[in-house]
């Protein structure tokens, strides 16, 4: 669609004049190209401006339209491709090998800063990278991008595409560690468990009170290992599971480690094992200023409250609380991933519904795709 | 990639700094000399206090203050503050006077740092470390690639420190001269026959406040390609990249023209991810631009510090050009900067450059780098 034609449209949803229309078209045009048009959901023909004036749409005041477009000019955060790119390769250089080191250095009882000029250290790192594994949680760790960035680094017999691993895979993992050490002994020293977002905690790790019972990413890994039976057989004794996540809510960085304390206390007191050393980190941590809230969005929040339809309050959202305005688990984030819109972040951004039985049809800015129905 | 000098480098971001600090300056055998600014920048005294805590009593200081033509009262008194408060944390101190620029306007500041820093007395030290927090780029830079050469060659330690606070940085307001030209000791082969025919590849730093600056650089490099280095992540500010882009939208559109493939993020507070981004850049344009005139990389440090040193670092190792526009005077409202620097944690970020956390000087390892293409 020729640009300028669908500007113009814009420019009468949102009655802008002439000067204003110059402003707001070099910026929507300029972000179009560098940010906004890398969505992966968006289609030929309806990119970001065609999706911006549909979402305006659906507001019927001209105040209100004003309200929505000054959110998205001012607050919205989109994380386009290429920065969630380098998160990716920020992981090796700034989190894995920091984690190795420490352990290099500890185990060959010298400083870290000395690691690299002492031969045996620095050969206990090598190895030490070998003896690491990288799983990806979901499709988001985008591990194609962290194989590339790091081909000479991590082999390809490092690095797990599926987050569920059987028996079979494990004995194929461990046998391609001894054969490339040739040390018929060795095993693995780290796990790093990859995602690229968390924002609530809940897919991680949560209690199911209905189910009286732990869930989440990290039980069904924990679950996998013992089931498999390879926990005394293919980890050393003091290996260290390593949960890596891109891109981190301020609120997530709090609660993983709270839960995963709750679970080792719980399981500790039933008598029953839990990961003996875990270590978190976050490629980016958004400040905890960043969800919205009434005090300096109160306008806004008041589209998020009266434009809702809540057909998008499937079985799984109510995991995360009875009202989904402000997101699964209510975190009410102003945040849109280049290939997906999380669905912690306000529905008014990413929701699709019909607006069956008189409920208001809500217009996406960035459909989501469901990856939970 | 081929082998990077500091591909395996020491180095220490925030708590990780301050620790590092306390427990290697806390060596009785330490012998310590702080190079650093003495300026009105808050960042003056940061890493002092750090040296004088851990290394009291085998610390010397020497401070330079960067004299600029007439300067504004309060900068002076506030220089006056720092240098008094430096003479205090390192009693053991010279405090030299150096004209940035000659009677005749040129930029001399760079040159003349080196050839004082060249009558210093190291052969009682262990370690050298130079503070870029309140040097400009101009007198930093030389001052360091005549070091690494000393220290190389005696065998010291040369450390890099950074009080980064990118805040502090968005507050002081630069009048630049109208002459871009090549910091001393960092021509890369500007201006040689030789790489007349050479590709030319620019990569501006953004950062609030520079357009003039960028402006007349580009004007000077006449690039052929451009490739913006935006910061992120950036904790504080996840939306930064975003108006930087609207900052530059002129430049963006009409004056670069920038893909948005062609856009370069950096961590803004890990030196050592610029640097490796740089060097891998170089390492895909050399091959294609082998056989056709070859390839030139320009860079332009004018954001935030720890940037820099990542940049100061690609220099070192590949002689790139670094091309800026030297200050001819600082402006700053105090009460903001005040707010400013009261209101946010400054970050400590160390590069260890060379000495005993290596491969001694001229071992295989060494080697590797130094025949790498």
């Amino acid at each position: 669609m020729n640009q300028e034609f669908i500007l113009g449209k814009l420019s009468e949803i949102m009655k802008w004049g002439t000067d204003q229309s110059r402003r707001e078209f070099a910026w929507l045009d300029l972000m179009s190209k560098m940010k906004y048009d890398g969505y992966q959901d968006f289609r030929a023909g309806a990119r970001f401006v065609e999706s911006l004036a549909d979402w305006l749409q659906q507001f019927p005041t001209l105040a209100e339209r004003e309200t929505a477009y000054g959110f998205v000019r001012k607050y919205l955060v989109y994380v386009s491709p290429g920065e969630m790119n380098h998160l990716v390769e920020l992981f090796f250089p700034e989190t894995v090998q920091w984690r190795l080191m420490q352990k290099a250095a500890a185990q060959s009882d010298v400083p870290i800063y000395r690691l690299w000029a002492n031969t045996k250290a620095a050969a206990l790192y090598d190895r030490l990278l070998r003896q690491t594994l990288f799983i990806e949680l979901s499709d988001g760790a985008r591990i194609d991008v962290f194989r590339r960035a790091n081909a000479g680094l991590v082999s390809n017999e490092q690095v797990v595409t599926a987050p569920r691993i059987n028996k079979a895979k494990w004995d194929d993992l461990l046998k391609d560690l001894q054969d490339d050490l040739k040390d018929p002994e060795a095993q693995f020293a780290f796990v790093f468990l990859v995602d690229d977002f968390i924002a609530s905690g809940t897919t991680l790790l949560r209690w199911e009170k209905d189910k009286n019972r732990w869930n989440g990413k990290m039980l069904r890994f924990w679950d996998d290992v013992e089931e498999a039976g390879v926990a005394g057989t293919h980890f050393e004794p003091t290996w260290v599971l390593c949960v890596h996540h891109y891109l981190a809510t301020h609120r997530a960085r709090e609660t993983a480690e709270q839960r995963h304390a709750g679970v080792l206390k719980e399981r500790r007191d039933a008598g029953q094992d839990w990961f003996e050393r875990v270590k978190f980190s976050y490629g980016m941590v958004l400040p905890e200023s960043f969800p919205v809230d009434q005090a300096h969005h109160g306008e806004f929040l008041k589209l998020v409250e009266n434009y809702y339809d809540d057909v998008i309050e499937t079985k799984h959202m109510k995991l995360g609380g009875e009202d989904a305005r402000l997101g699964f688990g209510k975190c009410a984030l102003p945040l849109v991933l280049e290939h997906n819109t999380p669905n912690n972040s306000l529905s008014l951004l990413w929701a699709d519904t019909p607006g069956e039985k008189g409920k208001h049809s809500m217009r996406p800015l960035f459909r989501r795709r469901q990856r939970h129905t | 990639m081929t082998n990077l000098r500091w591909g395996r480098c020491i180095y220490h971001l925030g708590q990780h700094t301050d620790k590092f600090l306390r427990e290697y300056l806390s060596q009785p055998d330490r012998r310590v000399l702080l190079v650093a600014g003495a300026g009105f920048d808050p960042r003056s005294t940061a890493v002092a206090r750090h040296i004088a805590q851990y290394a009291d009593g085998r610390a010397r200081g020497y401070f330079v203050r960067e004299e600029r033509p007439r300067p504004d009262a309060e900068l002076v008194a506030r220089g006056d503050q720092n240098e008094e408060a430096l003479r205090r944390l390192l009693p053991d101190c010279s405090v030299i006077r150096l004209d940035v620029f000659a009677a005749d306007n040129a930029v001399v500041g760079g040159r003349t740092a080196v050839g004082l820093v060249s009558d210093l007395a190291i052969d009682d030290l262990t370690d050298l470390f130079v503070d870029f927090s309140a040097l400009s780029i101009g007198v930093a830079f030389p001052i360091v690639r005549y070091l690494l050469t000393v220290t190389e060659r005696q065998g010291l330690n040369l450390h890099l420190l950074v009080a980064e606070n990118p805040g502090t940085d968005a507050e002081i307001r630069s009048t630049p001269t109208d002459v871009a030209d090549a910091v001393h000791g960092f021509k890369g082969g500007w201006g040689l026959d030789a790489r007349s025919r050479a590709a030319r590849l620019w990569m501006p730093q953004l950062a609030r406040g520079k357009r003039p600056v960028l402006e007349r650089i580009r004007q000077r490099v006449q690039p052929h390609a451009f490739c913006p280095i935006l910061p992120f992540p950036a904790d504080d500010d996840p939306r930064l990249p975003d108006r930087l882009i609207e900052h530059y939208s002129e430049e963006f559109e009409n004056t670069w023209r920038v893909d948005s493939r062609d856009i370069v993020y950096a961590s803004q507070r890990s030196p050592l991810d610029l640097y490796r981004t740089i060097l891998r850049m170089d390492d895909s344009r050399k091959r294609v631009f082998a056989d056709i005139g070859g390839s030139q990389i320009i860079l332009s440090p004018v954001g935030s510090k720890a940037l820099a040193v990542g940049a100061l670092m690609a220099a070192l190792e590949r002689d790139f050009t670094i091309m800026y526009v030297e200050t001819l005077s600082y402006s700053v409202n105090f009460a903001h900067l005040d707010a400013v620097w009261g209101a946010q944690t400054a970050e400590l970020v160390h590069v260890w450059l060379s000495g005993e956390a290596y491969a001694p000087h001229g071992s295989r390892e060494d080697a590797e780098w130094k025949n790498s293409p």
